[in-house]
């Protein structure tokens, strides 16, 4: 992205951009190559339900069971991966090594964190696919973005430990997503805002210094007077990159009262892909995983009438219909969520380039289980959809046989443009990148 | 014009008669009319018709503060260069006179340019301290008291063994108080969970309590542990993530039972009282330890140490970090007389900062909450209210109705309001610029204003407020009584800080660099200790005694040291796990500030002492007398002498010429006596195997020559010398008010001069008198009466 288009649409001029600072030191006159490439990672928690998840038929002319069917308008452009295993074992029980192992690919550390009677573990002790592409995409001018990757959260708790962070960007180095549509905002936008402020008060405080040079003696105006005429300065530039500015996408507007309470997750959820989409349009980042809850998670989503936390439903047998017929609920629940961000983005066309900007983003859905009751690492829900640049064959269910998913991060890493010899630990790396195209 | 034809030979008369040799004030106009033809025939050549120096004749102004006597000695020596039987005698007697009133003295000074206030708006320590208190003043508790207990407050929790899964006991808490954080458990339970029964598998502890930080700068924490833990600092709500947010460290989850190290950068402002936390825990690994250090500015990597420590807790405050640019020192003190774009931006960041702040925690400040009926209007006026404080004096009317018509009507939520209303009020020049002329100088609420900045580099706090507002500070008396009130507060600790960071130019220190050879003791952390050292120092002679006295700055004959530092100095180590503590001295070997090591370690070279750099700081800082920058730019080179000559020959050798000899004949006596102490300030009695000799002969201001044997007769010379006093008061006047001295009246020294040597040197006093000098500019006093 080019220095002078990146400032646009922030809305600022270069002259004023000590004034927002913390912005990175973006090498001017970068030329893009290529189309643009996204990568979103959502995860939802605690395993699916097999039966109708899966679909029966393989191939193109796949059905699409309970918990896809609300993804039946991107038939074509998904992918549905079946065979994939979390193939790592070691320290933590398995909801921990699901979700810490789940996008870095490595064991954990032993530690001081204990699930059931597993022994304790510590944090994952690699860095996570999506971490590994925003560092190739921030080292080169023209795929290097403001923030390299968002971490968005819905109703992901405000506790640090291995069920709760996915994200790595390092050996003992969780990244905390970002629950808060509000925090996410101002991180994105909080310097626009900030300077609508101030532009709001400078009539005052001209006609304040005005006033107060007034009081003084004429040698000791001056102060006042050089105060006034920078005030007077950084109004006209604050003005002129105000009508300069114009953002492919305007800031969303976000309802500052929405609390952060477990009854408005459907509400902040969609707050959340909003902004992320935004986000993306305005090219801030081109990869960005989206945490629904945590691992162990017991959202009640009374909002479906479902009163029992997730965690706890998804230990209950088979054989418990209602129970069953719960589960299969909240996971469709996910896939709603997961058609809005599909759909949010297949209507917005790609900023600057061909097709839509589903066309240019891969989204990749992932869960720590592969079923809840039995807490299996094996066949874990991989659905991938939308990357039409990706090199992914999509439109169909694909069944492999029993390949480590560390080959899945890399085929993805891949799909991104960074061929990797092997992803985590080695030993799971065999094979290499799982053929999708 | 009147005035001055009237009042100065009565000055000059004054001036004679303190030289010692009384001359009637007749005589005076002869003797004056007679040196300004001698100097107009002889001296103005170079030195130009008010001794200005004339280009390529002469590099300095003939400005000082030699008395008369000295000044004719100098004439009579040195004077016209190169014919200096010329002017001697009574000639030189007469033109010392003649110049010492036409230019040369600080008075003739004043009089010819007079010193005015400038306006200023505050420095950049000054605003930070100013948006801090403004937001704290609307907090419940927000300074108050610490109490005199140190270290933190502390829970122990164990759990009884579990028999069978069913089995829960209940979990036993121990409190306690505990002087620092630095525990290695190995494989045991901390001592005091030993012997009640209980699993040695799991164990958590709290720490809380309070930071005192002593510097403003960036702060390092550190926390050193192979378990779990939390660190949180200046976060007043930190067992509630929704108020706090996350920990400023969270090393919750331990992995491979490896000791590991978790940082955290902030920004703090010195002489302030931080919350802080730490919650550990150990679960089912082998081992347990926990440290919590830190790297204070200037400091080295420790574990925290006690006195830094209070186990109460306080209410957060609000840190601006926005970077600003320097202030301006160019006249030797900082002041607020500069304006930049790169200032502006700053102080706009820091409104945005401070506004976002406070629309976070607007229900605490507003004193309000979420769902209250009246939650709109108690923002409304807690608005006016933080308006009001920032400005420094009640809104009118007119006022209050102009802001809520900006501020009030159409505003789309309160939180937007306040974010508003405080950029507003933290932008405007009534904020900035702290003595706009808007009322009169003897305004009760200016008074409060420029109390508050001389003592505090901040506002009036609640007591100032009310006494403005109840006509409490309508005389100069009852000034005082506030001024000697605030003197006492923690405040004013900070601003002393600031002043002996100046007056002793500990700068230097950032610069320090020794030789691993000839210094194998010296590290980074041996310097910051001794920088404790120092400020326990200072800070016990300013505040921890009845009297605070000045004289025991420079004669006290002992030092705070630890265990370390007493051994390294010879001297009697306190109990190893006492910390700092004071030791005695033989008063033969350490005289207050001029012997601490810290100094004499930042005066000196990386391999040895250095006599001149030790002179220059002694001549200018400590004695008060002047000195001209060197007619040449020589560069010391040890390396160039013969080896076998001590240090003091070297020197000797290398300024004997007569250009150099115009100063050193000060500097040298002075940098010799402190020979004793070598580059680490240890004392040595040797140099290049030959004895030391730090005895001299000196000339002192008045023109005396008098015997120095060592560094203790430098420290009396200083305590008792009235120009060395002088300079005192002048220094911290001009760091306390940052306005020159004498734009508060001619007599403002002499006043300041008079009560210090009536308290005898009490520096509490003395800042009270500054402060109430500085601020009652225009108040009639009962002095001014008589």
């Amino acid at each position: 992205m080019k220095r002078r288009q990146f400032i646009r649409d922030l809305g600022i001029s270069t002259a004023t951009l000590p004034f927002l600072s913390g912005l990175p030191g973006l090498r001017a006159e970068a030329k893009s190559a290529g189309p643009k490439k996204r990568l979103i990672i959502m995860f939802s928690p605690n395993g699916t339900i097999p039966d109708a998840f899966w679909p029966k038929a393989e191939g193109a002319n796949f059905d699409l069971p309970p918990i896809l069917e609300p993804l039946k308008a991107f038939q074509k452009q998904m992918l549905v991966l079946n065979g994939v295993y979390n193939k790592l074992q070691g320290d933590g029980d398995r909801h921990m090594r699901g979700m810490s192992c789940l996008l870095t690919g490595a064991p954990l550390f032993p530690g001081n964190i204990q699930g059931g009677s597993d022994t304790p573990a510590g944090w994952a002790s690699d860095l996570s696919i999506d971490q590994k592409l925003k560092n190739f995409y921030q080292s080169k001018d023209d795929t290097k973005t403001r923030f390299g990757s968002l971490e968005f959260g819905v109703a992901v708790p405000n506790r640090a430990d291995p069920w709760t962070r996915m994200v790595y960007a390092g050996p003992n180095k969780p990244v905390a997503p970002i629950a808060d549509p509000k925090q996410m905002l101002n991180k994105i936008y909080g310097g626009m805002k900030d300077k609508k402020s101030v532009v709001s008060i400078l009539d005052n405080l001209k006609g304040d210094l005005q006033q107060a040079s007034k009081k003084l003696g004429k040698e000791d105006r001056s102060l006042l007077e050089e105060h006034l005429t920078l005030v007077r300065e950084m109004e006209s530039e604050l003005k002129q990159s105000s009508s300069k500015s114009k953002l492919d996408h305007p800031v969303p507007d976000i309802d500052p009262n929405v609390e952060l309470l477990n009854d408005n997750t459907p509400k902040i959820s969609r707050m959340q892909i909003d902004l992320l989409v935004n986000a993306m349009a305005n090219d801030m980042t081109r990869i960005a995983t989206l945490q629904y809850m945590r691992s162990v998670g017991q959202a009640r989503m009374h909002w479906m009438d479902i009163d029992d936390g997730h965690h706890g439903l998804s230990h209950e047998p088979d054989d418990n219909k209602e129970a069953v017929k719960k589960l299969i609920k909240i996971n469709r629940w996910f896939s709603t969520e997961l058609a809005y961000l599909t759909e949010r983005l297949q209507k917005t066309p790609e900023p600057g380039g061909d097709g839509s900007m589903l066309d240019h983003t891969l989204i990749v859905w992932v869960n720590e289980l592969g079923k809840g009751n039995t807490h299996t690492l094996d066949n874990i829900p991989f659905v991938l959809i939308g990357g039409k640049n990706h090199g992914i064959k999509t439109g169909r269910h694909l069944k492999v046989d029993k390949a480590a998913h560390n080959r899945l991060l890399m085929s993805i890493a891949q799909s991104m443009d960074l061929p990797l010899k092997s992803f985590g630990a080695k030993k799971h790396c065999e094979g290499g990148a799982l053929g999708l195209g | 014009m009147i005035s001055t034809l009237f009042n100065r030979p009565l000055f000059i008369a004054a001036i004679l008669s303190l030289a010692g040799c009384f001359i009637p004030a007749i005589q005076a106009k002869d003797l004056l009319s007679r040196g300004a033809a001698i100097y107009k025939k002889q001296c103005l050549d170079c030195h130009g018709p008010n001794g200005e120096a004339v280009e390529d004749k002469t590099d300095d102004p003939l400005y000082g503060n030699r008395d008369l006597t000295s000044l004719a000695k100098r004439i009579v020596r040195t004077m016209p260069e190169d014919e200096e039987d010329l002017c001697v005698g009574d000639d030189a007697k007469a033109v010392a006179a003649y110049i010492h009133d036409a230019f040369y003295s600080l008075a003739a000074r004043a009089r010819n340019t007079p010193a005015r206030i400038e306006t200023a708006r505050l420095t950049v320590p000054q605003y930070r301290s100013s948006v801090a208190d403004l937001v704290g003043g609307f907090r419940n508790n927000y300074a108050s008291p610490l109490g005199k207990d140190r270290g933190l407050s502390v829970t122990y929790t164990g759990t009884p063994p579990k028999k069978n899964k069913k089995d829960k006991k209940k979990q036993q808490h121990i409190k306690g108080r505990d002087a620092q954080i630095k525990f290695n458990f190995g494989e045991q339970l901390p001592e005091k969970l030993r012997g009640k029964n209980l699993t040695k598998e799991k164990f958590s502890v709290k720490w809380e309590g309070t930071l005192i930080a002593e510097e403003t700068g960036t702060y390092e924490f550190v926390i050193r542990t192979r378990n779990g833990a939390r660190f949180y600092i200046n976060q007043q709500h930190w067992w509630d993530s929704k108020k706090s947010g996350k920990a400023a460290i969270d090393a919750q989850v331990a992995s491979d039972n490896k000791v590991r190290e978790e940082k955290v950068r902030v920004f703090l402002l010195g002489g302030r009282a931080y919350p802080m936390a730490l919650t550990y825990f150990k679960f089912k690994e082998k081992l347990a330890s926990i440290e919590l250090l830190w790297k204070p500015p200037h400091g080295s990597l420790k574990v925290i140490p006690e006195r830094n420590l209070y186990p109460w807790g306080v209410p957060e405050s609000l840190v601006v970090n926005t970077p600003f640019p320097a202030d301006d020192r160019s006249v030797g003190y900082e002041r607020g007389t500069q304006m930049s774009k790169a200032w502006l931006e700053a102080v706009t960041q820091g409104g945005i900062l401070t506004a976002n702040y406070v629309a976070k925690n607007i229900d605490e400040l507003a004193k309000t909450k979420k769902d209250a009926p009246d939650r709109v209007k108690k923002i409304q006026s807690f608005g006016l209210a933080f308006i009001e404080s920032a400005f420094r004096r009640p809104l009118t009317d007119r006022q209050r109705q102009q802001i809520s018509e900006i501020f009030f009507k159409n505003s789309p939520s309160p939180e937007q309001t306040s974010k508003r209303l405080v950029i507003f009020a933290l932008t405007s020049p009534r904020f900035l610029y702290p003595d706009l002329p808007l009322a009169d100088e003897t305004d009760p609420y200016r008074i409060a204003s420029r109390l508050a900045l001389t003592l505090w580099d901040s506002l009036p706090d609640k007591q100032l407020t009310d006494a403005a507002k109840e006509g409490q500070l309508k005389t100069a008396q009852q000034v005082e009584q506030q001024a000697a009130r605030m003197v006492a507060h923690p405040r004013t600790r900070e601003k002393m800080h600031g002043f002996f960071h100046h007056w002793l130019e500990l700068d230097r220190a950032d610069n320090v660099a020794k030789d691993n050879k000839t210094f194998p003791d010296y590290d980074e952390s041996l310097l910051s200790d001794l920088r404790s050292s120092l400020f326990l120092f200072l800070d016990d002679t300013v505040w921890n005694n009845d009297k605070s006295d000045y004289r025991q700055l420079l004669l006290a004959d002992y030092l705070y040291l630890d265990e370390r530092l007493a051994k390294l100095y010879g001297l009697k180590a306190p109990a190893p796990t006492a910390g700092f503590q004071r030791v005695s001295a033989d008063p033969k070997r350490r005289a207050g500030i001029i012997t601490h090591p810290y100094l004499l370690t930042t005066l000196a070279y990386h391999n040895s002492t250095s006599p001149i750099h030790r002179g220059v700081f002694l001549t200018r800082n400590i004695l008060g007398m002047s000195l001209k920058s060197p007619p040449t730019a020589n560069k010391f080179e040890p390396a160039k002498f013969d080896p076998t000559l001590t240090m003091r020959e070297k020197v000797a050798d290398m300024t004997r010429s007569k250009a150099c000899m115009a100063c050193h004949v000060t500097i040298n006596p002075l940098g010799f006596s402190l020979e004793h102490y070598d580059g680490l300030g240890r004392w040595q009695v040797k140099d290049h195997n030959k004895t030391i000799d730090s005895s001299s002969k000196f000339k002192t201001a008045s023109g005396e020559t008098i015997q120095l044997n060592g560094a203790r007769d430098v420290a009396k010379l200083a305590a008792d010398h009235p120009l060395a006093h002088r300079s005192f008061i002048q220094q911290l006047f001009h760091h306390s008010v940052k306005q020159p001295a004498l734009a508060y009246g001619p007599d403002t020294m002499t006043k300041l001069e008079k009560q210090f040597t009536d308290s005898g040197y009490d520096i509490r006093a003395l800042l009270k008198n500054i402060a109430t000098t500085a601020s009652t500019k225009g108040v009639p006093t009962p002095d001014s009466d008589s």
